[in-house]
Protein backbone atom coordinates (compact mmCIF):
# COMPACT_ATOMS: atom_id res chain seq x y z
CA UNK A 1 0.00 0.00 0.00
CA UNK A 2 1.29 3.39 -1.04
CA UNK A 3 0.92 6.59 -1.63
CA UNK A 4 2.06 7.46 -4.88
CA UNK A 5 2.37 10.66 -7.18
CA UNK A 6 1.25 11.71 -10.60
CA UNK A 7 2.98 14.68 -11.12
CA UNK A 8 4.68 13.57 -14.38
CA UNK A 9 1.07 12.47 -15.48
CA UNK A 10 -0.35 16.05 -14.49
CA UNK A 11 2.76 17.52 -16.09
CA UNK A 12 2.22 16.03 -19.45
CA UNK A 13 -1.17 17.14 -19.60
CA UNK A 14 -0.42 20.48 -19.05
CA UNK A 15 2.52 20.20 -21.28
CA UNK A 16 4.21 22.17 -18.87
CA UNK A 17 8.35 21.03 -18.16
CA UNK A 18 9.54 20.23 -14.44
CA UNK A 19 11.72 23.76 -15.27
CA UNK A 20 8.73 25.80 -15.92
CA UNK A 21 6.56 24.43 -12.93
CA UNK A 22 9.54 24.91 -10.29
CA UNK A 23 9.67 28.79 -11.78
CA UNK A 24 6.31 29.38 -11.36
CA UNK A 25 5.87 27.63 -7.61
CA UNK A 26 9.23 28.95 -6.50
CA UNK A 27 10.11 25.28 -5.66
CA UNK A 28 14.08 24.14 -6.52
CA UNK A 29 14.16 21.25 -9.62
CA UNK A 30 15.47 18.95 -7.15
CA UNK A 31 13.00 19.12 -4.96
CA UNK A 32 10.53 19.23 -7.69
CA UNK A 33 12.25 15.81 -8.71
CA UNK A 34 12.41 14.10 -5.33
CA UNK A 35 8.61 14.70 -5.22
CA UNK A 36 8.35 13.35 -8.76
CA UNK A 37 10.51 10.32 -8.24
CA UNK A 38 8.29 9.06 -5.38
CA UNK A 39 11.00 9.57 -3.16
CA UNK A 40 9.19 12.47 -0.60
CA UNK A 41 8.47 11.47 2.78
CA UNK A 42 6.15 14.48 3.21
CA UNK A 43 4.42 17.21 1.20
CA UNK A 44 3.70 20.71 2.68
CA UNK A 45 0.18 22.15 2.56
CA UNK A 46 1.83 25.36 0.99
CA UNK A 47 3.58 23.19 -1.66
CA UNK A 48 0.60 21.40 -2.45
CA UNK A 49 -1.52 24.64 -2.68
CA UNK A 50 1.40 26.07 -5.23
CA UNK A 51 1.26 22.87 -7.78
CA UNK A 52 -2.31 22.49 -7.35
CA UNK A 53 -2.13 26.66 -8.26
CA UNK A 54 0.06 26.28 -10.93
CA UNK A 55 -1.37 23.34 -12.64
CA UNK A 56 -5.03 24.29 -12.53
CA UNK A 57 -5.77 20.57 -10.71
CA UNK A 58 -6.82 19.08 -7.58
CA UNK A 59 -4.79 17.20 -4.82
CA UNK A 60 -6.53 14.27 -5.74
CA UNK A 61 -5.35 14.62 -9.31
CA UNK A 62 -1.43 14.41 -8.11
CA UNK A 63 -1.70 12.02 -5.20
CA UNK A 64 -3.25 8.28 -5.34
CA UNK A 65 -3.44 5.59 -3.14
CA UNK A 66 -2.19 2.31 -4.55
CA UNK A 67 -3.54 -0.99 -2.77
CA UNK A 68 -0.42 -4.03 -3.18
CA UNK A 69 -1.67 -7.06 -5.40
CA UNK B 1 24.87 27.17 -1.82
CA UNK B 2 24.70 29.70 1.03
CA UNK B 3 26.93 29.11 3.48
CA UNK B 4 26.34 29.73 7.66
CA UNK B 5 29.08 31.05 9.87
CA UNK B 6 29.77 28.69 12.08
CA UNK B 7 28.95 29.60 16.12
CA UNK B 8 32.17 31.54 17.91
CA UNK B 9 32.15 28.57 20.78
CA UNK B 10 32.64 26.12 17.49
CA UNK B 11 35.11 28.30 15.47
CA UNK B 12 36.92 28.76 18.77
CA UNK B 13 37.20 24.72 19.73
CA UNK B 14 38.08 24.08 16.19
CA UNK B 15 40.80 26.69 16.91
CA UNK B 16 41.85 24.74 20.28
CA UNK B 17 41.97 21.31 18.78
CA UNK B 18 44.23 22.26 16.23
CA UNK B 19 46.52 23.76 18.21
CA UNK B 20 46.34 20.86 20.85
CA UNK B 21 46.76 18.43 18.13
CA UNK B 22 49.81 20.56 16.16
CA UNK B 23 51.27 20.57 20.25
CA UNK B 24 51.02 16.78 20.65
CA UNK B 25 52.48 16.10 17.64
CA UNK B 26 55.63 17.85 18.64
CA UNK B 27 54.89 15.70 21.88
CA UNK B 28 54.75 12.60 20.05
CA UNK B 29 57.98 13.54 18.03
CA UNK B 30 59.79 13.91 21.24
CA UNK B 31 58.37 11.13 22.98
CA UNK B 32 59.82 9.04 20.19
CA UNK B 33 63.03 10.51 20.32
CA UNK B 34 63.08 9.80 23.61
CA UNK B 35 62.12 6.05 22.99
CA UNK B 36 64.78 5.78 20.43
CA UNK B 37 67.51 7.00 23.20
CA UNK B 38 66.16 4.67 25.75
CA UNK B 39 66.63 1.65 23.20
CA UNK B 40 70.26 3.17 22.05
CA UNK B 41 71.18 3.16 25.91
CA UNK B 42 71.92 6.59 25.64
CA UNK B 43 70.93 7.57 29.64
CA UNK B 44 72.29 4.16 30.81
CA UNK B 45 71.39 3.96 34.65
CA UNK B 46 71.42 7.58 35.13
CA UNK B 47 68.10 8.69 34.27
CA UNK B 48 66.72 11.10 36.34
CA UNK B 49 62.91 10.20 35.85
CA UNK B 50 59.68 11.59 37.77
CA UNK B 51 56.87 9.19 37.39
CA UNK B 52 53.18 9.36 38.86
CA UNK B 53 52.90 7.17 41.95
CA UNK B 54 49.94 4.76 41.29
CA UNK B 55 48.40 4.54 44.70
CA UNK B 56 47.61 6.99 46.93
CA UNK B 57 49.75 7.61 50.34
CA UNK B 58 49.01 7.83 54.12
CA UNK B 59 50.82 10.03 56.05
CA UNK B 60 50.57 12.82 59.36
CA UNK B 61 51.70 16.29 58.73
CA UNK B 62 50.17 18.79 61.14
CA UNK B 63 50.24 22.28 59.76
CA UNK B 64 48.32 25.73 59.78
CA UNK B 65 45.48 26.92 58.05
CA UNK B 66 45.21 31.09 57.88
CA UNK B 67 41.83 31.68 57.00
CA UNK B 68 39.71 34.55 57.69
CA UNK B 69 42.60 36.01 60.24
CA UNK B 70 42.33 32.83 62.04
CA UNK B 71 44.48 30.22 62.33
CA UNK B 72 43.04 26.76 61.78
CA UNK B 73 45.65 23.40 62.96
CA UNK B 74 45.11 20.75 60.00
CA UNK B 75 46.84 17.52 59.16
CA UNK B 76 47.57 16.41 56.08
CA UNK B 77 46.46 12.27 56.00
CA UNK B 78 46.47 11.60 52.32
CA UNK B 79 48.23 12.52 49.09
CA UNK B 80 48.78 11.22 45.24
CA UNK B 81 51.94 11.67 44.72
CA UNK B 82 55.30 11.89 42.23
CA UNK B 83 57.96 9.46 42.75
CA UNK B 84 61.93 10.11 41.71
CA UNK B 85 64.34 8.10 40.58
CA UNK B 86 67.86 8.82 41.12
CA UNK B 87 69.29 6.47 38.89
CA UNK B 88 66.67 4.86 36.82
CA UNK B 89 66.84 1.46 35.65
CA UNK B 90 66.60 0.95 32.07
CA UNK B 91 64.11 -1.78 32.30
CA UNK B 92 61.73 0.76 34.32
CA UNK B 93 62.44 3.75 31.75
CA UNK B 94 62.25 1.26 28.70
CA UNK B 95 58.30 0.06 30.15
CA UNK B 96 57.44 3.78 31.06
CA UNK B 97 58.91 5.46 27.66
CA UNK B 98 56.51 3.13 25.90
CA UNK B 99 53.84 3.42 28.18
CA UNK B 100 54.13 7.04 27.07
CA UNK B 101 54.60 6.68 23.52
CA UNK B 102 50.80 4.70 23.23
CA UNK B 103 48.82 7.05 25.76
CA UNK B 104 50.47 9.91 23.48
CA UNK B 105 49.54 8.15 20.65
CA UNK B 106 46.31 7.34 21.59
CA UNK B 107 44.99 10.88 22.91
CA UNK B 108 46.84 12.02 19.70
CA UNK B 109 44.24 9.83 17.40
CA UNK B 110 41.29 10.92 19.50
CA UNK B 111 41.89 14.55 19.18
CA UNK B 112 42.60 13.95 15.33
CA UNK B 113 38.95 12.33 15.01
CA UNK B 114 37.77 14.61 17.18
CA UNK B 115 38.98 17.64 14.91
CA UNK B 116 37.33 16.18 11.95
CA UNK B 117 34.56 16.06 14.05
CA UNK B 118 34.02 19.68 14.97
CA UNK B 119 35.15 20.45 11.25
CA UNK B 120 32.56 19.01 10.45
CA UNK B 121 30.11 20.79 12.90
CA UNK B 122 31.88 23.95 11.87
CA UNK B 123 31.26 23.17 8.31
CA UNK B 124 27.04 22.87 8.58
CA UNK B 125 27.23 19.10 8.28
CA UNK B 126 26.26 18.26 11.87
CA UNK B 127 23.55 15.21 11.74
CA UNK B 128 25.93 12.84 9.14
CA UNK B 129 26.45 9.33 9.50
CA UNK B 130 30.27 10.53 9.52
CA UNK B 131 29.69 12.66 12.65
CA UNK B 132 27.57 8.97 14.21
CA UNK B 133 30.79 6.89 13.59
CA UNK B 134 33.28 9.28 14.65
CA UNK B 135 31.27 9.83 18.01
CA UNK B 136 31.26 5.98 18.66
CA UNK B 137 34.98 5.84 17.51
CA UNK B 138 36.10 8.18 20.02
CA UNK B 139 33.31 6.89 22.66
CA UNK B 140 35.15 3.03 22.05
CA UNK B 141 38.89 5.01 21.79
CA UNK B 142 38.41 6.55 25.48
CA UNK B 143 36.99 3.05 26.74
CA UNK B 144 40.31 1.42 25.19
CA UNK B 145 42.34 4.45 26.52
CA UNK B 146 40.66 3.77 29.94
CA UNK B 147 41.57 0.03 29.73
CA UNK B 148 45.19 0.69 29.13
CA UNK B 149 45.36 3.27 31.64
CA UNK B 150 44.09 1.00 33.99
CA UNK B 151 46.47 -2.48 33.23
CA UNK B 152 49.41 0.26 33.69
CA UNK B 153 48.31 1.38 37.00
CA UNK B 154 48.11 -2.02 37.81
CA UNK B 155 51.63 -3.70 36.73
CA UNK B 156 52.94 -0.12 38.07
CA UNK B 157 51.61 -0.49 41.43
CA UNK B 158 52.97 -4.09 41.06
CA UNK B 159 56.06 -2.90 40.21
CA UNK B 160 56.61 0.37 42.66
CA UNK B 161 54.05 0.42 45.08
CA UNK B 162 54.24 -2.52 46.31
CA UNK B 163 57.84 -3.19 47.17
CA UNK B 164 58.08 0.50 47.96
CA UNK B 165 59.10 1.15 51.71
CA UNK B 166 59.04 4.62 53.52
CA UNK B 167 59.83 5.15 57.17
CA UNK B 168 56.73 7.82 58.55
CA UNK B 169 54.72 7.13 55.21
CA UNK B 170 52.15 4.60 54.49
CA UNK B 171 50.90 3.33 50.62
CA UNK B 172 47.20 2.66 50.11
CA UNK B 173 46.30 0.10 48.13
CA UNK B 174 43.76 3.00 46.75
CA UNK B 175 44.32 2.71 43.01
CA UNK B 176 42.95 6.02 40.82
CA UNK B 177 40.43 4.78 38.95
CA UNK B 178 39.59 7.47 36.28
CA UNK B 179 36.42 6.56 36.10
CA UNK B 180 35.97 10.58 34.37
CA UNK B 181 37.62 8.78 31.27
CA UNK B 182 34.48 6.13 31.11
CA UNK B 183 32.02 8.95 32.51
CA UNK B 184 32.90 10.93 29.20
CA UNK B 185 32.93 7.49 26.88
CA UNK B 186 29.54 7.17 28.25
CA UNK B 187 28.55 10.84 27.26
CA UNK B 188 29.99 10.44 23.70
CA UNK B 189 28.28 6.53 23.26
CA UNK B 190 24.95 8.54 24.16
CA UNK B 191 26.03 11.27 22.06
CA UNK B 192 26.14 9.25 19.10
CA UNK B 193 22.79 7.99 19.91
CA UNK B 194 21.23 11.66 19.75
CA UNK B 195 23.01 12.25 16.31
CA UNK B 196 21.51 9.24 15.28
CA UNK B 197 17.93 10.58 16.17
CA UNK B 198 18.53 13.78 14.94
CA UNK B 199 19.79 12.45 11.20
CA UNK B 200 16.86 10.56 11.26
CA UNK B 201 15.48 14.14 12.06
CA UNK B 202 17.24 15.71 9.55
CA UNK B 203 16.17 13.24 6.75
CA UNK B 204 12.67 13.34 7.28
CA UNK B 205 12.98 17.11 6.95
CA UNK B 206 15.14 17.34 4.03
CA UNK B 207 12.63 14.65 2.27
CA UNK B 208 9.66 17.10 3.61
CA UNK B 209 8.54 19.17 0.20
Amino acid sequence: MAVIVNLDVMLAKRKMSLTALSQKVGITMSNLSILKKGKAKAIRFSTLNAICEALECQPGDLLEFQFDN
Amino acid sequence: MKTIKAPLSIRLIYWFTNLTLGLLALVFLAVIAFNILLYTDFFGNDMQLHTQLPVKVDFLETGNLHLNDRDIKVELVAATTKIHFFNTPTFITKKVGIAMLIVIAGISYLIWIFRLFIKNVKEGATFTIKNIKILKKLAYGLIALWIFTFIYMQIANYYIAEHLNFENIRITDEIPDYSGILFAALLLWVLAHIFETGLKLQQEKDLTI
